[in-house]
């Protein structure tokens, strides 16, 4: 979608044209859906902040301000929502699994060409309040004091919470090393999964994503 | 070192899932699903939504009904002073000293429902000229009774020479529950008993001894009475008697609706909310009216940053914080009946208000988009501020019929103390619409 078409749809969008909205939802699906993902630990989950965030677009659209890139704005409210959403499941994200991570060592994950459904896959299979702060200092830069900030918690929980994320996630590595290894014999390894083309629908469309 | 390979780590994936656009991972139900969204009314609906309302419209029906089908634990009110007495003297020329007649008679029981006492003994002779025979039909005494007065006297004098002596002319007539139940009426000097239990004329046969010359007969009753009972008497009583009635209060249910504006300091960036909620009144005086009962209010308003006070600091101020509150007002107030005329009501009341938060969130919009900052906050406790809010109404009230009525209540409430999580002097105004039903329509005998 061109500078000029998006600009149209947005003026569209802030009369309420439905037709407008549905293809500016459609044209950053895609984008808005790979933020949620990260933060979701589903693929349901992910398309439930999706409309809200995009329910949120559609009825503060006229805050918009034109002469700023609108994917920075859309994946800020995105990625606001997704807090939300994180806030909303305060008491679940808590009393989830938060065992103390095992010791894994900094240079035992193996230096394999992971892709992006396999990361997915990992970040989604983290605790919610592991997965929110490794998203927002890891992927999306933030600060532990601004992510202290975000979720009303302070910066050492952050700390930990990061910590913590990210041992889980270089067990979760090694784990898949070895099973690729020993579903491939012990021989060189060579993901299957890997091979799995991006647009394929049931890539990332089983919920089963996780098992 | 260890930080260089975290980074590392984390680029890992910050390479893989930034900025990642998936492009075949449109459906169309996911639009389906936000088009729903789109086409409801915004605001939350459902039971929940109602609960608070529910629960207290049910906590004030069960109140309402033990209040009225309470058991009547009123104490039995016992006499104890003397709230009759007849004096009359009369003097005869046979007259050798006055004989004192005194009655007393005592209440003991509660359900004796009509009694006429007459004192006069003359029944032979209709002698009982009193004015006080006026009285025609069982009539509750009450007050004084005063004296017959001197002229009376020559007849009673005359009544009694034709008569056994030592009358005592007195037409008492009661209806009391209770009033002259007792059986006895003692005669100081001849000890003479009387029997009022039957409620019939009786005969006071005084000492054959006792010069009938002058007779001062003092009756003493002591009774007890219900309110709402009237008494009559005649007309030389009239100064001593009094109509006495027991208002019966007036109860009744309202419920209301209001759409009102809310704002910090002013009205000028107001944002419109709702006011949903059942009140009681009763009408306690005949002009004033208390009420109380429970609102849920939906007060979404827009502030900045001045007005808004929390303990969180903000790196950049946001440059508007927009506010969804949503609470449970308990009023109470009192009103002052200014008109009431052909079915028109009008009052103005004035009261306090209780909030205690069911519903707490804020959202914060920065003037550049791209600051990192918080965007929204929901709070998680319920917050309770006790009489914070001050009250000011009028109301118009047309009454439809005997049990309902209509009403159109313009309203302000202002603050007492800091609402909320931002501690924000929040000010309120609107107009309710409502309907009253008159709880005493069930209860009309």
């Amino acid at each position: 979608m061109g500078e000029a078409e998006l600009l149209q749809v947005i003026n569209g969008c802030v009369k309420q044209d439905r037709k407008c909205q549905k293809m500016l939802y459609k044209a950053f699906y895609g984008f808005g859906m790979a933020i949620c993902l990260r933060y979701a630990g589903n693929r349901d989950e992910a398309a439930e902040i999706l409309n809200q965030g995009f329910y949120k677009v559609f009825k503060n659209i006229e805050r918009y301000d034109s002469t700023r890139p609108f994917k920075a704005w859309l994946g800020k409210i995105m990625m606001n929502v997704s807090i939300d959403h994180y806030r909303a499941n305060l008491k679940m994200a808590y009393t989830e699994d938060l065992e103390v991570a095992e010791g894994v060592s900094d240079n035992d994950y193996p230096d394999r060409n992971l892709n992006y459904n396999d990361l997915l896959a990992m970040v989604q299979k983290l605790p919610q309040a592991y997965r929110t702060v490794f998203n927002l200092f890891a992927i999306d830069g933030y600060s532990h004091d601004e992510i202290g900030e975000m979720l009303n918690i302070n910066a050492g929980t952050s700390k930990s919470n990061l910590f913590k994320a990210r041992q889980k996630l270089k067990q979760m590595i090694l784990d898949a090393d070895i099973k690729a290894r020993t579903y491939n014999g012990n021989t060189d390894y060579t993901s299957s999964m890997a091979v799995s083309a991006v647009g394929i629908r049931p890539v990332f469309f089983n919920n089963g994503i996780r098992e | 070192m260890k930080s260089v390979k975290d980074k590392e780590f984390d680029d890992l994936f910050k390479n893989q899932l930034k900025d990642t656009e998936v492009n075949s991972a449109y459906l169309e139900d996911d639009w389906d699903d936000l088009e729903l969204m789109l086409d409801k009314p915004s605001g939350r609906r459902g039971i929940v939504f109602w609960l608070p309302i529910l629960s207290s419209a049910a906590a004030v029906l069960i109140f309402l009904g033990w209040w009225m089908f309470r058991p009547d634990v009123s104490p039995v009110v016992k006499p104890k002073q003397p709230i009759a007495a007849n004096t009359v003297p009369v003097n005869t020329n046979q007259a050798s000293k006055a004989q004192k007649v005194e009655t007393d008679v005592k209440s003991s029981t509660e359900n004796i429902t009509s009694q006429q006492v007459a004192a006069n003994e003359a029944q032979p002779v209709p002698t009982s000229h009193v004015k006080e025979n006026s009285i025609t039909k069982p009539a509750l005494v009450s007050g004084s009774v005063k004296a017959n007065g001197l002229k009376n006297a020559p007849k009673y004098a005359l009544s009694g020479q034709n008569n056994a002596p030592g009358q005592t002319n007195h037409a008492l007539q009661s209806t009391a529950n209770g009033v002259i139940p007792a059986n006895t009426v003692q005669l100081p000097n001849n000890r003479d008993k009387f029997d009022f239990s039957t409620g019939e004329t009786m005969s006071l046969t005084a000492s054959k001894s006792a010069a009938v010359a002058s007779i001062e007969a003092k009756l003493l009753i002591q009774k007890s009475y219900l309110p709402s009972q009237e008494v009559t008497r005649g007309k030389d009583a009239k100064a001593g008697s009094s109509t006495i009635f027991a208002k019966r209060p007036q109860f009744a249910l309202t419920v209301l609706g209001a759409p009102e504006v809310n704002g910090i300091g002013g009205f000028a960036d107001a944002k419109s909310g709702t006011n949903i909620g059942l009140l009681f009144s009763a009408g306690i005086f005949n002009k004033i009216t208390i009420s109380t009962g429970a609102n849920y209010a939906v007060m979404p308003y827009n502030t900045n940053i001045a007005n808004y006070h929390s303990s969180y600091s903000f790196k950049t101020n946001p440059s508007q914080i927009e506010a969804d509150c949503r609470a449970l007002d308990i009023p109470i107030n009192i009103d002052y009946q200014l008109y009431n005329k052909h079915q028109n009501k009008f009052s103005i009341g004035t009261g306090l208000s209780s909030y205690i938060m069911m519903h707490e969130s804020y959202d914060y919009y920065y003037s550049d988009p791209t600051t990192k900052g918080p965007t929204a906050y929901t709070v998680p406790n319920h917050g309770k501020y006790f009489f914070g809010i001050a009250n000011i109404q009028a109301t118009y009230t047309r009454q439809v019929n005997s049990k309902f009525g209509v009403s159109v209540q313009p309203y302000l409430k202002l603050p007492l103390t800091n609402i909320g999580y931002s501690q924000a002097k929040l000010q309120t105004a609107g107009v309710a619409v409502g309907l009253s039903w008159n709880i005493n329509s069930l209860t009309k005998p």
